[in-house]
């Protein structure tokens, strides 16, 4: 989180978080000051918590430990890190990578965190211990994170133990021993503040205003579902060259911001859908946008965004081309999943009848009731269904005779394998064995379009 | 200016009922405060707004800092939305000067009440105006930061002398305003410390000297206190002296005093000549970390071999088993004899963590060796649990000497509550100079007499009686933000201070979320208006996209699907939202792949929502109509 930000321009200024470092150098004050026993700092990723309380210990003189609990996986491995960190030890072939202790107890931790207070060259100075994503912590025995909350007192040393998180207090709560420390609350940053974190990146032949116009419209648009830095950096990375090549083709001035905004906003609406969802990798990105100029791109881009959201939702399955067979087969394991077997028989028996007339009206009857009901029902997960049904829906979907042969059966295997359908017994028995459809409805749908069988007038909810 | 001349008068004319030095200080603070506020828009709206804010404060008879502040506040913010000029300042004054002079006393009787109004107008402003300025982050900050956080940019906007007295808010308002130091005539400190600055190098030590008096505090001066501090002493005398194994059981809620009772009658029998001569041995034991019987019975074996000087290492097994162990330090200790052999004292805190390993052992082992008459050894177990007693196995109980000392501290009554807050906070009378150490009591005695700070306080005090850690939190992060500039404890800091530490995190967390992740919230909070208890992604996300159906003319931005399930992901991520089943909720598989139709709860009160919805910037009108009605 901190590191993509600093990466971003270099500078090292914190944008927008005096009043988080003034708060967290208030706490540490001087290098001999008492400290309470523990600060929490939290706030949403991406608000600069990490690197401000790194800054802060870096100013302060003090020994410190800074621990990324994420990579802490048992009490042995923290507790060691932590010992190694302020003691300077590290893991070498010397000390037979013993670094500085074995260290596996509370109390062998507090020995010699005793032994690494005092062997400093000034040993009343405090020791700060930094826990990043401290919520991991509470993976361990409960008394891990109230050993470390009092570790003041149970060391009797001057030390300081500041924890970071983007979990709230209350949900640490548990267990016995916890002494609620310090809160610092790390807002998120205004637009103002990101604007000017995300200006780091201009690039060096553009010019700063330029980028600063592309950086605000990029906040405008995206800043609804998306208040992360990180993901706006991604964007940023993303998008400028596309949003700057008509400038450096020459074909628009860089001030004109309603037509370079006209030129990129088809992509940008294009991915909406996919925002922080990283289909493609930079790398493809960039390699497409470099294959083709412009105009190609645009030409790419329309479309999707001009066709409905279902189908550009099924993009990713169209891509896989499936054999006739299997496409009806998964529409019927998705009625299958969706329906209620005692429906089926009215669903499929005499579906010819009248289908269109009736369709309509209940559609509509439909759509009334459920303004109408106050109570809501949750979608249900798809049920589960055996194979049998499945084929009798599958023969009911087929308008030709089909015989059941092997080959339907190796569909639903390469199905099976291919994760559109899981199953949910165990794999011993393939006659007695059920199985869930666990494809989107509306991939669904996009798929019964591309055979021209309709699959939502199949659908229980939408008869009943 | 004429505010000044008319408070002036006043002073002269009513004699102010309360002892508080700068009473007229705080009332000069607070129309100049308004009177700095701001541009002015419609005379007759300034004018209302000022006739309530100002007759209040300059009625009140207690150094109304913070009330005036926000009162005053609260009409020069809307001025200062509309143009930013400093024209109020006459109308203000005028205000002041036509109010009749009866009216003090009935506001004042009013005034409870009233501060509940103002203080919702302020929030209403005060938000407003950060989100406006685009400055204040819109959501992290509580109502009443943003109000004392705009309180200093007027101070500071027209900056004269502000950098080197600010001891009080009044003081600071007063003096900033006009630059006309001659209004504060009540406080003399003030005035020569004002003169002299205050040398950065004296306030640092006051600051190290509150900083390591908060965080050591001495046992609270009670009956009970004594009591169980004669108790315990006399117990341990009579174990080290002469031999009488004993146990003791000190129960109390945290934070009362327990473990500093215990160390305080340790330093006693250690500084006493009888018990010194003896000399004793001490073992401590602590549950959290010695975290089982085994740990704890090898500790205490270790603890006895380093006391009998013969050099161990602690890592070295001295028996395979804890029963081993059990049964080697039994031995140990009966070889010695009551007459002759040096008293053990073992202190066990978290004393119920012990009890919750099935055999006890550790306790067993303890409990029966004070009943032997080998080796003299005294047991304190110190626990905050008041239901220690049923947790205890049998066999235990009945090695138990049946002496419980239940403590805690209660101040029951507001005002000893408040003192014990004011004590925390004044400088020792070893401090020197003598001159910084007055001034700095004088404005901590002052925080006492501000209404705000009080009602706060008793917020404080009606949640918990006993417990004055927060209390010390809230201290000692209002004594660190003191500087140079302004080298006294102000009362905004200690407020601002205590709305930090207190404010509701849920609340203050969703204020960061993006658009689309409060949309879901408000789904969830809807759905369960209407009945539904659980929810699952889809089924929210069914009721966001009818919403969003419904009035997508209205630029109400639409997500597709699997970006609401990011928001979605997120928002479990933050622990907003929890698996309903208890199996899916083990807090190790928080990052799997979400199942959109599992079942999850809103962790989230309605309550909450609402204030959130409120407070937000990023939220549209309509998402807002929406969350109000509830989606019906």
């Amino acid at each position: 989180m901190s590191s993509s930000v600093r990466d971003g321009g270099g500078g090292e200024e914190l944008v927008g978080r005096e009043k988080e470092l003034e708060q967290v150098r208030q706490y540490v004050g001087k290098p001999h000051s008492p400290c309470l026993p523990a600060l929490f700092v939290y706030g949403t990723s991406a608000t600069a918590k990490t690197t401000v309380v790194r800054t802060v210990m870096e100013e302060s003189k003090c020994r410190y430990a800074m621990i990324n609990c994420l990579e802490t996986y048992s009490p042995r491995v923290l507790f060691e890190q932590i010992l190694n960190s302020l003691s300077g030890d590290t893991p070498t072939p010397d000390n037979l990578y013993g670094g500085h202790a074995r260290c596996d107890t509370v109390y062998k931790f507090i020995k010699y965190l005793k032994g690494v207070c005092d062997s400093q060259e000034d040993p009343k100075a405090t020791v700060y211990i930094v826990l990043d994503n401290c919520e991991r912590l509470r993976l361990f025995r409960n008394h891990d994170l109230a050993v470390f909350l009092r570790l003041r007192e149970l060391v009797h040393r001057n030390v300081g133990v500041i924890l970071i998180s983007t979990v709230i207090w209350e949900k640490f709560r548990e267990g016995t021993g916890f002494a609620d420390p310090l809160m610092a609350h790390f807002p998120a940053y205004t637009k103002a503040e990101t604007l000017a974190i995300l200006q780091r990146r201009t690039p060096r032949d553009v010019h700063p205003s330029h980028f600063r116009q592309f950086v605000s419209l990029l906040w405008d648009v995206f800043h609804g579902p998306c208040r992360d830095l990180n993901e706006l950096a991604h964007l940023v990375a993303l998008f400028f060259d596309k949003y700057y090549a008509p400038v450096r083709a020459g074909k628009i001035n860089a001030d004109n911001k309603t037509a370079l905004f006209k030129a990129i906003s088809p992509l940008l609406r294009a991915h909406f859908s996919s925002l922080y969802l990283r289909e493609t990798s930079t790398a493809e990105w960039l390699a497409a946008g470099a294959g083709g100029d412009g105009d190609k791109t645009e030409s790419t881009a329309a479309p999707s965004s001009a066709s409905t959201t279902s189908t550009r939702g099924a993009s990713q399955l169209h891509k896989l081309e499936l054999p006739y067979f299997a496409k009806v087969l998964i529409l019927a394991a998705f009625l299958a999943s969706h329906n209620p077997a005692r429906s089926d028989l009215a669903i499929f028996s005499k579906r010819q009848r009248k289908l269109s007339k009736q369709r309509g009206r209940s559609k509509r009857k439909a759509a009334r009731r459920a303004d109408t009901t106050a109570k809501f029902r949750l979608p249900t997960s798809p049920s589960t269904f055996p194979l049998s049904r499945l084929f009798a829906i599958f023969y009911s979907l087929m308008d030709e005779e089909t015989d059941l042969t092997a080959d339907v059966y190796s569909h639903v295997k390469s199905l099976l394998s291919l994760r559109l359908l899981t199953r949910t017994t165990t794999d011993d028995n393939f006659d007695s064995a059920k199985f869930k459809c666990t494809m989107a409805a509306e991939d669904v749908i996009a798929l019964g379009r591309s055979v021209e069988i309709d699959v939502v007038s199949y659908l229980h909810e939408v008869n009943a | 200016m004429t505010a000044r001349r008319t408070s002036r008068r006043r002073k002269q004319r009513k004699p102010v009922d309360t002892g508080a030095a700068d009473d007229d200080a705080a009332v000069d603070g607070a129309v100049d405060d308004a009177a700095s506020g701001g541009g002015a828009k419609s005379r007759q709206g300034a004018q209302q707004h000022h006739k309530k804010g100002t007759s209040k404060s300059a009625s009140d008879p207690s150094g109304a800092t913070l009330e005036t502040a926000s009162n005053s506040k609260s009409g020069s913010n809307k001025k200062r939305r509309a143009n930013g000029s400093g024209q109020s300042t006459r109308k203000a004054a005028k205000n002041a000067q036509q109010r009749p002079k009866g009216q003090s006393t009935t506001t004042t009787k009013r005034h409870a009440i009233d501060s509940d109004e103002e203080d919702d107008d302020g929030d209403v402003d005060g938000d407003s105006s950060s989100g406006g300025s685009g400055g204040g982050g819109g959501g992290g900050k509580s109502n009443h930061k943003s109000t004392s956080s705009s309180n200093h940019k007027s101070t500071s906007s027209n900056t004269s002398n502000s950098n080197d007295n600010s001891n009080d808010n009044s003081n600071d308002n007063s003096n900033s305003s006009s630059g006309s130091a001659a209004t504060n005539a009540g406080d003399p400190v003030d005035q020569q410390e004002q003169k002299d600055g205050i040398d950065p190098e004296v306030l640092d030590a006051a600051r190290e000297t509150l900083r390591h008096q908060l965080l050591n505090p001495p046992l609270p001066n009670t009956a009970r206190h004594r009591e169980t501090e004669q108790l315990l002493f006399d117990t341990l005398y009579a174990g080290v002296v002469r031999g009488e194994s004993n146990s003791v059981l000190l129960t109390g809620p945290r934070g009362s005093g327990k473990t500093t009772c215990v160390q305080s009658v340790l330093q006693k029998l250690r500084q006493d000549p009888a018990a010194k001569e003896r000399g004793f041995i001490l073992i401590e034991l602590n549950g959290l970390v010695h975290g089982d019987d085994a740990a704890g019975l090898k500790h205490m074996a270790s603890q006895l071999r380093v006391a009998a000087s013969e050099d161990v290492d602690e890592d070295e097994d001295i028996a395979s088993s804890a029963a081993e162990t059990a049964r080697a330090l039994r031995q140990a200790l009966q070889q010695g004899s009551g007459a002759t052999s040096q008293c053990i004292i073992v202190i066990v805190e978290e004393f119920d963590v012990y009890a919750h390993f099935g055999q006890q052992t550790l306790l067993y082992t303890l409990l029966d060796h004070t009943q032997l008459a080998a080796v003299p050894m005294v047991v304190v177990g110190v626990s905050c649990r008041v239901d220690i007693y049923s947790l205890l196995e049998k066999r235990v109980l009945s090695r138990f000497s049946q002496r419980f000392v239940h403590l805690f501290n209660a101040w029951a009554d507001f005002p000893t509550y408040l003192q014990q807050f004011v004590d925390m906070l004044l400088l020792p009378d070893t401090f020197e100079p003598a001159s910084f150490r007055h001034a700095w009591n004088v404005h901590v005695r002052a925080l006492q007499h501000n209404p705000t700070l009080e009602r706060e306080l008793r917020e404080m005090h009606a949640i918990s009686t006993s417990d004055l850690r927060p209390l010390q939190k809230m201290a000692f992060q209002a004594v660190t933000r003191t500087a140079p500039a302004r080298p006294f404890l102000r009362a905004e800091d200690v407020f601002e201070e205590k709305m930090r530490q207190t404010r509701d995190a849920k609340v203050t967390l969703m204020l960061d979320l993006s658009a689309l992740e409060l949309c879901l919230v408000i789904a969830m909070n809807n759905l369960r208006y209407r009945g539904t208890m659980s929810f699952n992604f889809e089924g929210v996300y069914a009721t966001y996209k009818a919403f969003a159906a419904g009035i997508n003319k209205h630029g109400v931005d639409f997500y597709r699907k699997p970006v609401a399930l990011k928001a979605f992901e997120h928002l479990s991520a933050l622990e907003l939202i929890r698996p309903a089943s208890t199996t899916v909720a083990s807090k190790g598989s928080q990052h799997a792949a979400t199942d959109v139709y599992a079942a999850v709860h809103l962790l989230v009160d309605d309550l909450q929502v609402m204030q959130v919805v409120d407070k937000c910037t990023s939220l549209s009108t309509r998402v807002k109509m929406w969350a109000k009605a509830h989606g019906l």
